[in-house]
């Protein structure tokens, strides 16, 4: 496996010299290789954000460094850095300002001076994949439903090919049905064009579903980084950071302390059906 | 950042001075700036500095702050010291070639460079004490003999309350879309005036965009809380006069005699 | 107050939008009776008419056809708009754009002073919304100081305020992060239960659904489901059809269900599905 992003000792506190100086990280050790698909968890103000912003170089590390793709976030050449990471913020719509979804679209493109054939065909590419049709792409981003909206304003950053995908909190406000939309689209991309995928979310059944590997954050620091099943296997010291684990989770330990022939590192529904189904099966044996 | 710029001036305090009534703090600045247009002798602007000092001291705020909101205007009190001092004709002090400093031109320089300190300091004290919410008041309150006259104060008070209100969340709102946009690739405020002016097209707007949604918001939030207007509304704030205030104005009146009998008898 | 059956009722309730090219009937034709001290969670996707039939309730929108009566009186009828108003009190999505003071207690003092209270009342009136929501301590901070879910909390204050009956949380946890929505939900709760305020939360989180007593459904701008949480969530089938969710226990007992393991799907929280399960295990 070959190392896309690495941060080292990495501290930045916001307001600094001021009274109102605060810690956001705080000796930060990080380090994902290509072609992973991490989540990043804690609740608010863990410095989840300030963390994902250092990765384009919107904020620069007070000390330690951040080397992305063999690139130091310090030095220059951010232009194609941001072009290499693709951070798609919270409620991206907001960030929608064309006359025409397409130019919205396009002004990524514009920025890095991509030829115009080039633009063409690759916005036609990620308006396939994101389901946008030449319909909408004439509309006024405004006038999109709020799942179209949030569609548009993530092809904006799509569109310039990222290596590695931030996403902050993709479907907050969506409902379920334009959230499995969404992730579809996102596992789609990670699986086939081999994008790594970091994601921000407060749900731990979306994390669940999606994600190979947590890292949970509190009060700056990585407090724990692991494969899914191990990290959720890890309630109580969740839960004492205000965090909380998928509702399968709970029900699968439950049911070990009952029985401990039960498997209890499962998080998802399909997996708790086949082990409860084999349970049964045992049981009338 | 742009995050950093902290809105008002008010320091919080418990001095005499914060505890004033904001509308005798706000009509004593505005006569005290009137009598510093009328004096015009050093001797009365010196002690009338001395006084905005002293009440610095009382309020317990640093001299640091007095001179903060000087640092804006100091090319504005240059540029008038060195116009007063070379083209103001009279007795000549000074002649070295074809420069003539006069007399008259140091004292009227002196003059003019001291009134707008006092000025600004003066100016300075009464936000530094007063919540910007309590400024908002006292305006309302006194210009209110004006809604006879069909001056609409009661909704440019409540306007002014929600500027404060939704500054500070429009600055974290700008620097949240200025950080979308250059994740995509924007340079903001780079290259020629054009591309620079040009460049912040794709932050303002959004930010308009979003500043219309919130107003609708807004509206309708103040609409489900039975706002109608000014009409049979109370208010929590009730401001009062007291003896403080009394004495203030007492004090204030006294002042202004003093200065005025320096300026005219000395 | 004389007992009265229902808080809200509404007859044939329908409301169109007039303003776009083509007219959406956004609330068609609901029939609905809301009871005092009532706890409802409505569901439906983005663009299903929950929000528009809410502002239908406190009378910032106005049907288009048929009638609203909150405690007997037509939300229709102008010189009942503030007393209706008054009653039932709204929060919103957007913590940010719905608070009006520089502080939180001003912002709290807002609803009793357009309603003409006097100082001193309002003074309590305050202190007392601040102590029912837990925010005391909070009083004289600046909103935009506040997490998310404070601000929703301030919210709730300023709604306790004004005295009302009913609060209507339109999506007002969707912009939360779990932290804050929990808590917000627990004083929602708790208000529910001491105060008897009757709570309508319109929402697309299906776990929220659990705290409520009733849960209704609404789909184009009709209801589709209205019941005990765990009667509707017993038809799976039915809601991932409109395009919600169930909670991830409930999609496990569906399944074992339709393997035919259980009779019925009636468990939403984790306590009731590991009951379930161990009588099949056993």
């Amino acid at each position: 496996m070959n190392n896309i992003i690495t941060l080292s000792n990495v501290s930045y506190s916001y307001n600094k010299g001021t009274p109102l100086e605060k810690k956001a990280l705080n000796q930060v050790f990080l380090s994902i290789d290509k072609g992973e698909f991490v989540a990043i968890i804690g609740h608010t103000g863990s410095g989840k954000s300030t963390l994902i912003q250092h990765m384009n170089g919107l904020i620069k590390p007070d000390k330690g460094s951040i080397i992305i793709d063999g690139q130091d976030t310090k030095g220059k050449g951010l232009k194609e850095l941001r072009k290499k990471v693709g951070i798609v913020f919270q409620y991206p719509e907001h960030q929608l300002f064309e006359e025409t979804v397409y130019k919205d679209i396009e002004f990524g493109l514009l920025k890095h001076s991509i030829p115009k054939d080039e633009r063409k065909k690759r916005i036609k590419e990620i308006a396939t994949i994101l389901e946008l049709s030449d319909d909408i792409l004439l509309k006024s981003p405004y006038e999109l439903s709020g799942g179209q909206k949030r569609r548009a304003a993530i092809a904006g950053i799509l569109v310039l090919q990222p290596e590695i995908l931030v996403l902050d909190e993709p479907v907050a406000g969506l409902d379920p049905a334009g959230c499995k939309e969404l992730f579809n689209i996102v596992r789609q991309l990670h699986l086939i064009k081999k994008i790594t995928v970091i994601l921000v979310s407060h749900s731990m059944e979306i994390v669940a579903d999606y994600a190979d590997r947590i890292i949970v954050m509190d009060r700056g620091q990585i407090k724990m980084d692991g494969l899914v099943d191990e990290i959720f296997s890890r309630e109580d010291e969740l839960r004492a950071i205000n965090l909380s684990v998928p509702q399968i989770a709970k029900l699968m330990q439950l049911l070990n302390q009952l029985d401990s022939t039960i498997n209890s590192k499962i998080f998802t529904v399909d997996k708790a059906y086949d082990e409860i189904l084999k349970k049964v099966k045992k049981n009338h044996d | 950042m742009i995050k950093d710029i902290t809105l008002g001036q008010y320091l919080p305090g418990n001095s005499i001075i914060h505890r004033l009534d904001p509308r005798t703090k706000l009509l004593m600045t505005v006569s005290f700036m009137m009598v510093l247009f009328i004096l015009n002798s050093i001797l009365s602007l010196i002690i009338s500095m001395v006084i905005v000092l002293s009440c610095y001291h009382i309020a317990g705020i640093s001299y640091k702050y007095a001179f903060k909101g000087i640092k804006p205007v100091l090319y504005v009190i240059v540029f008038t010291v060195i116009l007063n001092v070379f083209f103001t004709s009279g007795a000549p002090l000074l002649v070295w070639k074809f420069i003539t400093i006069s007399k008259e031109g140091v004292n009227s320089a002196i003059l003019v460079s001291l009134r707008v300190l006092t000025l600004i300091t003066s100016a300075s004290i009464m936000t530094y004490t007063t919540t910007p919410i309590m400024l908002t008041d006292a305006i309302e309150k006194l210009f209110k003999p004006l809604k006879k006259i069909k001056v609409p104060v009661h909704e440019m008070a409540m306007m002014m309350t929600i500027a404060l209100r939704f500054i500070p969340t429009l600055i974290d709102e700008t620097d949240k879309i200025m950080k979308a946009q250059a994740a995509r690739g924007a340079d903001i405020g780079t290259g020629n005036i054009i591309q620079r002016a040009k460049s912040f097209i794709p932050i303002l707007v959004p930010l308009f965009i979003s500043s219309f949604k919130r107003a609708d918001d807004l509206a309708i939030a103040m609409e489900s809380r039975c706002y109608r207007g000014g009409e049979g509304r109370t208010s929590m704030r009730v401001l009062k006069f007291t003896n403080k205030d009394l004495f203030a104005f007492i004090a204030f009146v006294l002042f202004t005699i003093i200065l005025f009998v320096l300026q005219f008898f000395i | 107050m004389k007992s009265i059956d229902s808080l809200i009722k509404t007859n044939d309730v329908s409301y169109v939008y007039l303003n776009s090219i083509n007219p959406i009937k956004a609330v068609n034709k609901i029939s609905l009776s809301i009871k005092q001290g009532e706890y409802i969670a409505m569901l439906g996707r983005n663009g299903s008419g929950k929000s528009t039939f809410a502002r239908l309730l406190n009378a910032l929108l106005l049907p288009s056809e048929g009638e609203v009566i909150v405690l007997s009186k037509n939300a229709a009828n102008e010189d009942d708009l503030w007393f209706i108003r008054k009653r039932v009190g709204m929060i919103f999505q957007n913590p940010d754009n719905q608070i009006i003071g520089t502080t939180v207690e001003e912002d709290i003092a807002f609803g009793p002073e357009n309603l003409g209270v006097i100082q001193q009342e309002i003074k309590s009136r305050v202190t007392q919304a601040l102590t029912d929501v837990g925010i005391l301590d909070l009083r004289e901070r600046a909103p935009h100081m506040l997490s998310g879910g404070q601000k929703q909390k301030v919210g709730i204050a300023a709604i306790l305020a004004m005295h009302p009956m009913c609060i209507i949380m339109d999506e007002s946890t969707s912009m939360l992060d779990p932290l804050g929505r929990e808590e917000l939900l627990k004083v929602v709760s708790i208000l529910n239960k001491k105060e008897k305020i009757t709570i309508i939360n319109i929402t697309h989180h299906m776990e929220e659904a659990t705290f409520a007593n009733r849960v209704i459904i609404i789909d184009n701008g009709k209801i589709v489901e209205d019941g005990t949480p765990a009667e509707v969530f017993t038809d799976v089938d039915k809601i991932t059809k409109i395009g919600l969710d169930v909670p991830q226990v409930t999609l496990l007992l569906h399944k074992l269900k339709k393997a035919g393991y259980l009779k019925k799907v009636d468990a939403i929280t984790v306590k009731q599905a590991y009951e379930r399960i161990v009588q099949i295990l056993e």
